[in-house]
């Protein structure tokens, strides 16, 4: 297997993890899979579609930080509107489900409406853009994925360890009762995962766009982001990151090894034997930052 | 008075006779005036929208020349559309709300195979005439059914004259077939084999990928590694775009065939630079027939449009024509009903199209000719047509 498919492999394998920790952010806090995740990463990826339609000279890391930013604040307010009220009557977890569900086929129903059936592509140099790294053909894109990756990890580690509303949406994470009686305003902690679980999402879709396209029902690859966040345990960020990458990278090395054919089975097949030899996922509850 | 089959050399010269005859109260129509209503099927949302709506705009804008001309008569169409965003329990659905409520007399479409085969399963049962613009799965005229019948050439067609091209034109020896598992790639690759074993094109491998599946590059690399003279991607243009796109990422230089991809512009969007030199075979190229047909309908259509027409514009219009000329003939032999429409579809014989000469066989199939193009930058120029 060459370096490049590794490469390859590695990058869509980042695309994976980041929506996986979005799915891992909100099960930490609100104990639920959230299911209209991946349709939250196709938002951003048409959120960064529109702005360089509007701005087509603006430089793609501005693409990458309004959109996230736009869809973090989108997160919130679905926070806000949709899962603050049911989270208040307690509803049963199968209602939440059925909510996340109905969300994400709102979003895919919208962007359909909007930006229409066919897909589009970022009209920038860099979709098309590859280097040649000591004689490997290296697509510009992954520069940009090589660099956010670890800065959004270090990002999150910061923001949960050094900031006043991380700490205290940790502490809601851990017991919300406990955290509640000790101060700490509960409705903003959830709000806050929920925005950086969807800036995250957003991240992705951006991200992904110039390795792909861009289409209403890209949120497919979210099936395999979900078995990204269960091998890494789900609720564990380091975890969705490492199960991103294993599901990337096996992918690769699976479907060179066995055949092409079963490549989407692959994810699965990986996700089963680790399940199988850990059944709570490669990360111990207590490592979940 | 009958209108002779020399007419037929000129769909205007046609128009244009036949009100002039008409003006003078030579023509009589043998029914009296009447709004007949046709339907309309594809998808007009979803992945493929594209071949719905392209496909829509053709037949609208033929049926609003024939409107406008003396064609039919005193009688007048009513298009009714329906979208079954390519899935054929949605097809067969709307079908049968065209036929029972809005009691349409013919169906133009589906434009997909599979919406097409859930679509004639309900025009056969209710006796309706269905002609479809695009649809190419084989099976769809291999079951002794006479209410359907295609302007769209079957996948056999497309993938033994492809062959037939690659050895003669481009002396390839041997091929590769990436393969879309569904009811496009799969009749499209099997008939690709025969022709190959048949003409000795050595088939280095064949792989399928699933419909959903976005990222190639493992296939791609195993397949770099037999070499062959072509690779064949037999699927979609999305999938064909990120295929091209990711071959060039893993610096693959082989010569390309992506079907019908080049006349989709997303297709050129996707694979961007890359798509620069692959090859492609099209319903409908236009500019490729030069009949005064062929050439008013490009002319009308830029003037409309400010474009060429797409291939699948092309064939919606030719579709609609089609049925239009079947529809005069049903007049004139004294009675439009479903059953004397389906009678002239059948008689239709090298009728002159703007996509070219078009003449339906007695199995529902089609003969007519088929464009290969070549991807030259931003550019899709002609690079060969079967007669």
């Amino acid at each position: 297997m060459e370096l490049t498919q590794l490469m390859s492999g590695l990058a869509v394998g980042c695309i994976y993890a980041l929506v996986a920790v979005g799915y891992s952010m909100i099960y930490r806090a609100l104990g639920l899979v959230n299911f209209a995740q991946s349709d939250i990463m196709m938002l951003g990826a048409y959120i960064g579609y529109s702005l360089l339609m509007a701005w087509p000279t603006m430089p793609f890391w501005l693409v990458l930080v309004v959109a996230t930013v736009l869809t973090g604040a989108f997160g919130m307010v679905i926070e806000r509107i949709a899962f603050r009220p049911a989270l208040k009557r307690n509803v049963d977890q199968l209602y939440l489900v059925l909510l996340t569900l109905g969300i994400g086929i709102v979003l895919s129903n919208a962007a359909l409406l909007i930006w229409g059936a066919n897909p589009v592509v970022y009209s920038i140099p860099l979709t098309h853009q590859i280097y040649a790294v000591a004689g490997y053909p290296f697509p510009g894109v992954y520069v940009y994925i090589a660099v956010a990756m670890p800065l959004l990890l270090i990002g999150l580690q910061l923001f949960f360890s050094r900031t006043w509303v991380g700490v205290a949406a940790r502490a809601v994470a851990d017991d919300k009762e406990t955290a509640s009686m000790m101060g700490v305003n509960v409705g903003v902690a959830s709000g806050v995962s929920f925005a950086i679980a969807s800036g995250t999402g957003a991240l992705a879709g951006v991200l992904y766009a110039p390795i792909s396209f861009v289409s209403y029902d890209m949120g497919v690859i979210g099936v395999k982001a979900i078995a990204a966040a269960v091998i890494g345990t789900l609720g564990s960020v380091p975890g969705a990151v490492i199960g991103g990458l294993i599901i990337g990278v096996g992918e690769t090395i699976g479907s060179n090894l066995i055949s092409t054919k079963y490549m989407d089975s692959i994810a699965f097949m990986v996700m089963i034997v680790i399940l199988l030899l850990r059944p709570t996922g490669l990360m111990n509850k207590e490592v979940r930052v | 008075m009958k209108l002779s089959e020399s007419c037929l050399c000129s769909i205007r010269s046609l128009v244009k006779s036949t009100a002039a005859l008409a003006a003078f109260g030579l023509v009589s129509s043998p029914l009296s005036a009447e709004e007949l209503k046709v339907g309309f099927l594809g998808p007009m949302s979803g992945p493929v929208a594209v071949y719905g709506t392209e496909s829509l705009a053709g037949a609208k804008f033929a049926f609003d020349e024939i409107g406008r001309s003396a064609l039919l008569g005193p009688h007048k169409i009513k298009l009714i559309s329906a979208d079954d965003r390519a899935d054929p329990g949605a097809a067969a659905q709307a079908v049968q709300r065209m036929i029972e409520v809005d009691q349409v007399i013919a169906i133009l479409g589906g434009q997909t195979s599979a919406t097409t085969a859930a679509a004639v399963e309900v025009t056969k049962a209710a006796k309706i005439p269905q002609l479809s613009p695009l649809a190419v799965d084989p099976a769809l005229t291999k079951q002794n059914n006479p209410w359907f019948a295609r302007i769209a050439p079957s996948a056999d067609v497309f993938s033994t004259n492809a062959v037939q091209w690659m050895v003669d034109k481009h002396q390839a020896k041997s091929a590769y077939l990436i393969v879309r598992n569904d009811n496009w790639g799969v009749p499209l690759a099997d008939a690709f084999e025969a022709k190959a074993k048949e003409l000795g094109l050595t088939i280095k491998g064949r792989v399928t990928y699933e419909p959903t599946a976005r990222e190639f590059k493992p296939m791609l690399s195993k397949m770099a590694e037999t070499k062959p003279d072509f690779v064949a991607v037999l699927g979609f243009y999305t999938e064909s775009g990120l295929m091209v796109k990711q071959m060039a990422e893993l610096n693959i230089k082989t010569r390309i065939f992506v079907t019908t991809a080049p006349g989709v512009p997303q297709y050129l969007e996707i694979a961007g630079p890359a798509a620069d030199g692959t090859y492609g075979v099209l319903y409908y190229y236009s500019g490729s027939i030069q009949t005064d047909n062929a050439k008013a309908f490009v002319k009308n259509w830029q003037a409309k449009y400010g474009r060429l027409p797409s291939q699948y514009e092309g064939m919606g219009y030719d579709a609609a024509y089609v049925l239009a000329e079947s529809i005069r003939r049903a007049n004139s032999a004294g009675k439009v009903t479903p059953q004397a429409i389906r009678d002239a579809i059948f008689t239709i014989k090298d009728y002159p199209g703007a996509t070219g000469p078009i003449t339906i066989l007695p199995n529902g199939d089609v003969k007519r000719p088929l464009p290969f193009v070549q991807v030259t930058g931003t550019q899709v120029k002609l690079d060969y047509v079967t007669k």
